[in-house]
């Protein structure tokens, strides 16, 4: 029956399914299309003109103060996202572990660890790092809490919001593939006489690297565009590229060097996701690779089972 | 049975009542009627184009100068909605103007007015609008900075502040130098919260330096007054985004002193327990002025005018600077104030042919000309002290 309900559902189903395409290039890719146009703009004065001027882009790229800043933002913001990443997988792994049962509860734990707000949380490590924080009053004669103490105003400080943000936000993507993980794979692996490190390198890992690969590209992002939380905790060390590119807009109004700051930084970031992306899966493929035939047995028993 | 039938038993049970179309076309002509008879009523000067206030007021400007809690009776009588937005910086004005954004009012410091002048953003005040402007006190009404190079007013201020450094006395190192300058001492060292303000820092140093006009700077001068912020930079604990978060730090002693403060910080410390004092370098600290000023694309210029003549009223007015903490700018408005509130500033900085601190343009040229710096170089340079 062409022309019954069945055969008109896929043509509906297809139209619906523009809205969302529409939707990500109106709302994402135009204004990256207009801040591109902005880039190669002329300013004058106040105001900048339509041009087809390209000196920004050696303005931008040559300046020495800007490309050192940029490489200062990128090596804070990679620590951050990092470490984010290292604890989130760290966590997830031991709970998918050792209580799998919990895994779904985890997840909304660190939804629920989002409502507390950004700012709130920057203030209260603000408050916590400060001279007469909680830190401080406890150190007394113990070195480490006072070293913990004399953080504030520093990149330090700056390192631990950040990560305090991004660990949940890192804890999403994890969480979600290795509730995808087959235990099977981990029982048929101890069956056959390997340990938790070679069930790690050979099976858990291979299976849940893009889950790692997807929470540091998302930690990265977030933390690489982030000029509050600098500017808050990060004292004379808090000026970051970001606050550099949001300068141009407020206070010197060249746009058009503003845009191609931005488009610098967006550069930047895709290039440091892909070469991590890179490195997690070739490792990742390596770890599997030296355990092949481990992996390799464990998932065909696994299938027998 | 026809629709047609059935109508004149809907709208009247007896022969000859009234149809729906007789009853429109009676409507209409009564409203007619009485339209001709209203303009017939009008005389010639009512007619013509008087000044018309009410409507929505689009306001753009710093928290609290909007004076909506202190006008709430004048805007309730002239059925007046104001609409606020409040900005984060001058820059927020000329961005929002700059995109189309619809404004009636904004509040640009005495420094920006000339910025938003040569951008063609803003139109020359209407005085006979604002009767209350002929009691502004006498430095800032007839200030350079408040007209075009052709002598219009192209604003009208609201309050006005000295620049003084605001201290927390119980962390204080020591006495606080006269000079700037002082702040280089090693005793300073992680005492100091300076706020995120190039133009205040840079055209500071410049009168510690005793350049003739710190704003107007060549780049051999501004070399200079780099190499004297860099020692006194160095003492920094933080860049404080904000006034508030300036005094958050004071508060709470992580630093000890903000050589760019504002009487208001003295409250905020007062709130949470804090004796926080103020004082003056004799060679760092601008005196402001912050204004109202139409933009050219207003839609309601008449009631603009006249909320800018019931925000300089002196009830008004004393009441926003009694709030803001700030300087009242005309003599009526003074004199409504308390004993306490006149004593807050040093009233001969508005009211004496030789003021102690002037009220300056601390901001460089965005398009100066040759040999001179201009707003990219200031905050080129700005960027590089705090890094």
């Amino acid at each position: 029956m062409p022309n019954g309900r069945l055969g008109r559902s896929p043509n509906i189903v297809r139209s619906i399914g523009l809205v969302p395409a529409i939707c990500y290039v109106v709302f994402a890719l135009t204004p990256i299309a207009l801040l591109t146009a902005y880039s190669v703009y002329a300013q004058s004065g106040y105001t900048f003109k339509p041009a087809l001027d390209f000196g920004n882009y050696a303005s931008g790229i040559t300046g020495a103060g800007d490309m050192s800043l940029l490489g200062k933002t990128v090596v804070v913001m990679f620590a951050a996202a990092a470490v984010s990443t290292f604890i989130a997988y760290a966590v997830v792994y031991c709970v998918a572990i050792v209580v799998p049962r919990f895994l779904r509860g985890m997840m909304m734990i660190a939804l629920f660890a989002l409502f507390a707000g950004y700012l709130v949380r920057v203030f209260a490590w603000r408050i916590l790092l400060g001279d007469e924080g909680i830190i401080a009053t406890l150190a007394g004669h113990s070195h480490l809490l006072t070293a913990i103490g004399n953080l504030a105003n520093t990149r330090w400080a700056v390192l631990l919001a950040l990560v305090n943000f991004s660990v949940p936000l890192c804890i999403l993507p994890i969480a979600s593939t290795f509730s995808g993980l087959d235990r099977q794979l981990l029982g048929a692996s101890r069956d056959l006489g390997a340990g938790p490190w070679v069930t790690f390198r050979g099976v858990v890992f291979p299976l849940t690297f893009r889950g790692a690969a997807f929470a540091f590209a998302i930690a990265f992002i977030l933390c690489a565009g982030d000029y509050v939380t600098p500017a808050l905790l990060g004292g004379m060390d808090g000026f970051m590229f970001a606050s550099l590119i949001a300068q141009q807009f407020t206070l010197t109004f060249d746009w058009p060097l503003g845009a191609v700051l931005a488009i610098i930084l967006m550069t930047t970031v895709v290039i440091v996701v892909s070469t991590v992306y890179l490195i997690i899966g070739t490792v990742a493929r390596r770890m599997s690779g030296a355990s092949a035939t481990g992996a390799e047995v464990a998932r065909r028993s696994a299938i027998m089972t | 049975m026809s629709h047609s039938e059935e109508a004149p038993k809907v709208l009247g049970s007896q022969a000859g009542a009234f149809t729906r179309r007789q009853f429109l076309g009676a409507a209409g002509a009564g409203v007619l009627s009485l339209t001709v008879l209203q303009s017939a009523m009008t005389t010639p000067a009512q007619a013509s184009t008087g000044p018309s206030v009410g409507g929505t007021l689009n306001w753009l400007g710093w928290s609290g100068e909007d004076a909506e809690a202190q006008t709430k009776s004048w805007l309730a009588a002239n059925h007046v909605t104001l609409n606020r937005t409040y900005m984060s910086g001058q820059s927020d004005i000329l961005n929002a103007l700059e995109v189309g954004k619809p404004l009636d009012l904004v509040n640009p410091y005495n420094g920006y007015i000339s910025v938003l002048y040569d951008a063609g953003l803003i139109q020359p005040i209407d005085l006979s609008k604002v009767p209350n402007f002929s009691g502004l006190f006498s430095v800032i009404k007839h200030a350079k900075w408040l007209r075009s190079p052709k002598g219009e007013v192209l604003a009208v201020p609201d309050i006005w502040g000295d620049g003084p450094y605001i201290a927390n006395p119980t962390h204080l190192p020591g006495a606080v130098p006269k000079s700037i300058l002082g702040l280089a001492d090693a005793k300073w060292h992680k005492q100091v919260v300076w706020l995120d303000d190039p133009y205040t820092t840079i055209y500071g140093f410049g009168t510690a330096l005793k350049f003739p006009h710190p704003n107007m700077i060549t780049r051999e001068q501004l070399n200079q007054i780099i190499k004297a912020a860099r020692p006194v930079m160095k003492n920094v604990v933080s860049i404080a985004s904000g006034f508030s978060d300036a005094a958050d730090l004071l508060i709470r002693g992580e630093a000890s002193l903000s050589p760019i403060g504002w009487e208001a910080m003295l409250v905020q410390g007062q709130k949470a327990g804090a004796a926080l004092v103020k004082g003056y370098f004799i060679d760092f600290g601008v005196a402001y002025c912050d204004n109202y000023a139409i933009p050219k694309a207003s839609t309601n210029v008449d009631t603009a005018h006249a909320y800018i003549n019931e925000v300089i009223s002196a009830r008004v007015n004393s009441a926003v600077a009694t709030a803001l903490q700030s300087g009242a700018v005309t003599r009526p408005a003074y004199n409504d104030l308390s004993t306490a509130e006149q004593k807050l500033y040093d009233y001969s900085i508005v009211d004496s042919s030789h003021p102690p601190v002037p009220i300056v343009i601390s901001t460089p040229p965005q398009t100066p000309p040759k040999g001179i710096m201009g707003n990219t170089d200031w905050v080129k340079a700005w960027d590089g002290l705090k890094s």
